[in-house]
């Protein structure tokens, strides 16, 4: 589904990601640890093209397309989804406009009201998303935890392929990972094409969405990969092992 | 002269010099069709309320004086989606408890726009707001002056300024000057102005979940410009900003 080779990224003239590659398959799930500020969201937000990270060298191909020529919306309707780790306050778009919009971006055919409602109702029930949730502006006056699962709404409504989750579990309170993870195992579960990258440094949200292959990252490069085993075993010993 | 009793879409096509006035509750439409230099005198008599409506795409150059009377209010609204456009508009609050409240709203792409609004309170519980909204794109240029005038013995009178801008482009100006003249101790009166920019984040953010620069685009400018825009004109306007952005 994606194959990243020798990527290397800088921003604001400082080289951040150097030599990453990585091959993510469909129903894999790959979780990406490492300390804070090492470039684990370079990484997240490179992939999804955001316009502050400069790509040196390297390709990223998703479902054997060149993702780099891609504009961030493209790379979206085609099914990448980045929850982002500080989601932007939308002042003065509606939740129901943003919705909305992002949705008929997807398909031909624009959403009916009723089945838009009826899919905003469903998502805010699993989620336990306040009433006037859809009536506020995007992530506006919302808790740190409010903006989280507001992310995770989104990949229930938009239903993308490949979810780039950058550090998901900061910010939530022990229900609220367990919410956001049963969702999000549910949703991996019930989807046959679907692939998850985690961005993350504690394996809270590993315990729902358990990976199928682990990276370390530090100094900008991948210093060690394995299996879930190895993110257990950083979650005892850190990451000095 | 021409004597208002009706609701009415007063067509304009050719330039006019006219004097208007308004002797009952009606709505009246200003339906100009084409580039012309207007001068509008529009009197409100004792207890009337009005609403005045001007929405047009073609270049104006619009000199317009209303005189509201004793316990009388004027709604006037103006959506001007064109390339170039000054209007002058004098709201005289002549008689006690007169009101005015004034949106303008004004898509500017590529656009050449001056507006300016002076509301004179000249009796006791005079109110006025007045509201400018403007988008800016495309190398646009805005000027946008706002004097309000609470007379001596304009005594519980009540002036709100409001104007407000977004440019979405790196190259379009806007200059905008809300003045309070106060010359009465016993009123209410306040005013504000400001100006931002797309933030690049906020659109990142957009188009990170898929939507286009252009749809980001028409989201903002649908909010920003339909807030002060009365109910009934909002299906329209809200075709136009589609059109226009």
């Amino acid at each position: 589904m994606l194959t990243i080779k020798n990527l290397k990224v800088k921003t604001d003239g400082k080289e951040i990601l150097n030599n990453i590659s990585l091959n993510i398959n469909n129903k894999e799930i790959h979780a990406v640890m490492g300390k804070n500020g090492i470039g684990k969201s370079t990484l997240a937000n490179t992939l999804m093209g955001d316009p502050r990270y400069e790509i040196l060298n390297g390709s990223i191909y998703f479902n054997n397309e060149d993702l780099i020529k891609m504009t961030v919306d493209e790379r979206a309707r085609k099914g990448m989804f980045l929850a982002m780790q500080y989601p932007n306050e939308l002042d003065g778009i509606s939740n129901l406009d943003f919705i909305k919009n992002a949705i008929n971006s997807r398909n031909k055919e624009k959403i009916n009201t009723i089945e838009l409602y009826k899919l905003i109702e469903n998502t805010k029930d699993k989620l336990n998303l306040k009433d006037d949730y859809i009536k506020r502006d995007v992530n506006v006056g919302f808790s740190g935890g409010e903006k989280k699962k507001n992310e995770i709404a989104q990949i229930l409504m938009f239903k993308p392929k490949l979810i780039i989750l950058d550090e998901i579990d900061s910010g939530l309170d022990v229900d609220a990972v367990k919410t956001v993870g049963k969702t999000l195992k549910e949703y991996y579960e019930n989807n046959d094409e679907i692939s998850f990258l985690i961005i993350t440094h504690h394996t809270n949200i590993l315990k729902y969405l358990k990976p199928t292959h682990v990276h370390v990252i530090d100094n900008g490069r991948i210093t060690q990969s394995g299996d879930n085993s190895l993110a257990e075993k950083i979650e005892k010993e850190g990451y000095k092992s | 002269m021409i004597e208002i009793s009706d609701n009415t879409n007063l067509k304009i096509d050719k330039v006019l010099d006219k004097e208007i006035i308004i002797n009952k509750n009606v709505d009246l439409e200003l339906d100009i069709i084409k580039y012309l230099n207007l001068n509008l005198n529009i009197t409100l008599e004792k207890n009337i309320k009005s609403n005045i409506y001007l929405i047009t795409i073609h270049n104006i150059k619009l000199n317009l004086t209303i005189n509201v009377d004793d316990n009388s209010s004027v709604k006037l609204f103006f959506g001007l989606f064109n390339k170039k456009s000054t209007t002058d508009i004098n709201i005289n609050l002549i008689g006690k408890n007169s009101n005015s409240n004034f949106s303008l709203i004004n898509l500017s792409n590529n656009n050449i726009s001056t507006h300016n609004t002076l509301v004179n309170h000249l009796n006791n519980n005079t109110n006025s707001i007045i509201i400018n909204r403007t988008i800016l794109n495309n190398n646009s240029n805005c000027l946008m002056n706002i004097k309000s005038n609470i007379k001596n013995d304009s005594i519980n009178s009540n002036s709100n300024q409001n104007i407000e801008a977004i440019i979405f482009d790196n190259n379009s100006k806007v200059e905008m000057s809300p003045i309070l003249f106060i010359d009465e101790n016993n009123v209410f009166a306040k005013h504000s102005s400001s100006v931002s920019k797309l933030n690049d984040r906020d659109l990142y953010y957009l188009m990170s979940k898929g939507i286009s620069k252009e749809e980001a685009n028409r989201m903002y400018a649908l909010n920003f410009l339909l807030k002060d825009t009365p109910i009934e004109k909002k299906e329209i306007i809200e075709k136009m900003i589609v059109r226009y952005i």
